[in-house]
């Protein structure tokens, strides 16, 4: 409330409340602690008197007209790119932060290293984006988006499995930054698509293919370790990089036959086998999760919830062994739409399971949020058909909300 | 006022090879191009060599070229290009990686260059978070990245960002607080 009496800082104050509110940096703030950091800066003042004498006696030197080599000497230094700062455009952004931040700044380990969290980690996030910036091939653009969306489950597996600090944080961080850069992917696979087939672009689409399985299987991995708002984030992103390997292996046969790539017959097999068994596991995990659940809850709205997920879940298994029958009768689009619907489909089933599981752990009234919002019925029963392990919650909860 | 002294030195810079003219531009504009390259350069003395190495390039220009007309602004220019070069020199990458590193430590004991970079680094840092909300916006019009780019990044003032995209300084302001609304925009969704 001070900051109402104070001018100056006022804006600047309420500012980067809205911002931190809104979780962006305070650009103008950090803009302006910047110019006033610069103003302070004076170069030395026998710096500047030993320059000044060095360059009048350099620019004495360089006058006589008819010293031709001399001048053209001095020409060819600054070249003919100097014509364009006056007559071209400003040096363009992408440009100045390729230059400024290209390569590593920092010793490389330092940035590389960085997690979500870390105050290096935007230096590392901004070196990646100039290199795709700078990176004009649409191929090799693909193969680097996928490298740094590699680098996010990394960073994500890191932070699940090391000590370090305010892990959730990092977590939620981590995991969403791994969500955007999926959906770059996924957006770079839907321009591929329009556009024309090569087959450096069919290799790109491969490697797209390939590794996203990876990544869906090593998130499952890291996914046990973290805490429940978390898993939720992480398994859309499974379901997200689940689908853009699919989608790209879609992408693969339409251009089977070609002479630009494609994928072999043998090679068609053994994806959708990949992308079954990740069907088929996140069924699995489905399943698992509803029979730890029906241990522990006692609600309607959960039961209801699970039922409808554990459907879900027994019927990928069928809709697998469609595709497969399909894949056998020659007909390898529709198998392929078939895997993809199941593999939607067990996301899904997970989806409402894992909401489920946040009711009877430590989230209590968010998990219920979660369930009802995702799950087909309608009314949320009250407190007390909350489980026993939450009843804590709920105490804290009523409480605080009568403190009021 | 400023503008006609310019004038003046750069007639006399490029028309009768003046060192005396050259001399006054050098004492009007070493601390700004001083301060202007110190914070995106390692070092202090990488900043003394490149603003030395401007204004001699500066001098070179204005023997060669006869259309020159706001010295500010070239100056400005020729030390945002000597800043790229610097870089791209360095960087050779993919293969290479760089070999600048900003010195992080923040002993108390260090002499006032160490211990500025401390504060260099958290200026680095804050550019980057810049520089990742602008790099959001390629879709964002090459004007607006321009004045937000000379505004934000590079810290000039709206009479030297007029200068060099060849506006008038209301025209600069003008663009940048409509850039703003749509970095605000872009953000926002």
């Amino acid at each position: 409330m001070r900051a109402f009496f104070i001018t100056g800082q006022k804006r600047r104050s309420i500012s980067s409340m809205h911002h931190k509110i809104m979780g962006q940096p305070d650009l103008y703030c950090v803009m302006k602690s910047l110019r006033d950091h610069e103003r302070g800066i004076k170069p030395d003042s026998a710096w500047v008197r030993a320059n000044r004498e060095t360059l009048l006696m350099q620019v004495r030197n360089s006058i006589p007209s008819a010293d031709v080599a001399a001048k053209n000497r001095i020409l060819a230094q600054t070249g003919s790119r100097m014509l364009k700062i006056i007559r071209g455009p400003v040096l363009s952004f992408t440009a100045i932060l390729a230059a400024l931040l290209g390569g590593s700044l920092v010793s490389v380990s330092a940035a590389e290293r960085s997690l979500p969290g870390d105050s290096l980690y935007a230096l590392k996030l901004v070196t990646e984006q100039a290199r795709l910036a700078l990176t004009t091939e649409q191929s090799a653009r693909m193969k680097l988006k996928v490298e740094f969306t590699k680098r996010r489950v990394e960073e994500l597996r890191t932070i699940a499995t090391t000590p370090v600090s305010k892990k959730d944080e990092r977590a939620a961080k981590a995991a969403e930054i791994l969500k955007q850069d999926l959906n770059t992917l996924k957006q770079q696979l839907e321009n591929a698509k329009t556009s024309g087939t090569t087959k450096e672009l069919a290799d790109a689409v491969k490697v797209v293919e390939k590794e996203t399985v990876q990544v869906v299987k090593t998130l499952t991995e890291t996914k046990k370790e973290l805490g429940g708002d978390v898993q939720l984030t992480v398994s859309d992103a499974q379901a997200s990089a689940a689908d853009i390997g699919i989608q790209a292996l879609q992408a693969l046969v339409d251009v089977q036959g070609s002479d630009e790539g494609g994928v072999t017959d043998e090679g068609l097999e053994a994806s959708l086998a990949a992308h079954a068994e990740v069907a088929k596991n996140v069924a699995a995990n489905t399943m698992e999760l509803a029979a730890q659940s029906e241990a522990s809850t006692a609600s309607s709205t959960t039961s209801v919830t699970s039922t409808s997920a554990i459907a879900l879940a027994k019927n990928v298994e069928a809709m697998l062994f469609e595709a497969q029958q399909l894949l056998l009768d020659g007909k390898s689009a529709e198998a392929i739409q078939k895997i993809k619907e199941a593999s939607l489909q067990s996301f899904l089933a997970q989806k409402q399971m894992e909401g489920i599981q946040q009711i009877s752990g430590d989230s209590g009234m968010a998990g219920i949020t979660n369930a009802a919002a995702i799950s087909t019925s309608t009314s949320v029963t009250g407190n007390a058909d909350v489980s026993a392990s939450s009843s804590q919650e709920t105490q804290d909860a009523s409480s605080a909300s009568g403190g009021q | 006022m400023s503008g006609l002294l310019d004038r003046y030195l750069l007639f006399r810079i490029r028309e009768q090879q003046d060192p005396e003219a050259f001399a006054r531009l050098y004492d009007r504009y070493v601390q700004a191009i001083y301060r202007f390259v110190y914070l995106k350069l390692p070092s202090k003395q990488d900043s003394e060599d490149i603003t030395s190495e401007v204004f001699l390039k500066c001098w070179n220009f204005l023997q060669e070229h006869r259309d020159v007309r706001e010295i500010r602004a070239l100056l400005y220019k020729i030390a945002r290009n000597a800043i790229a070069d610097w870089y791209r020199e360095r960087s050779g990458w993919p293969d290479r990686s760089l070999a600048v590193t900003f010195r992080f430590e923040d002993t108390s004991s260090e002499i006032e260059a160490v211990s500025d970079s401390g504060r260099g680094r958290e200026l680095l840092e804050a550019r980057a978070e810049l520089a990742l909300l602008m790099g959001k916006l390629e879709r964002l019009k090459d004007e607006y990245r321009d004045v937000l780019s000379l505004r934000l990044i590079d810290g000039l003032p709206f009479s030297v960002i007029a200068e060099i995209m060849e506006k008038t300084p209301g025209h600069a302001r003008v663009l940048y607080h409509r850039a703003k609304k749509a970095l605000d925009q872009l953000n926002a969704s």
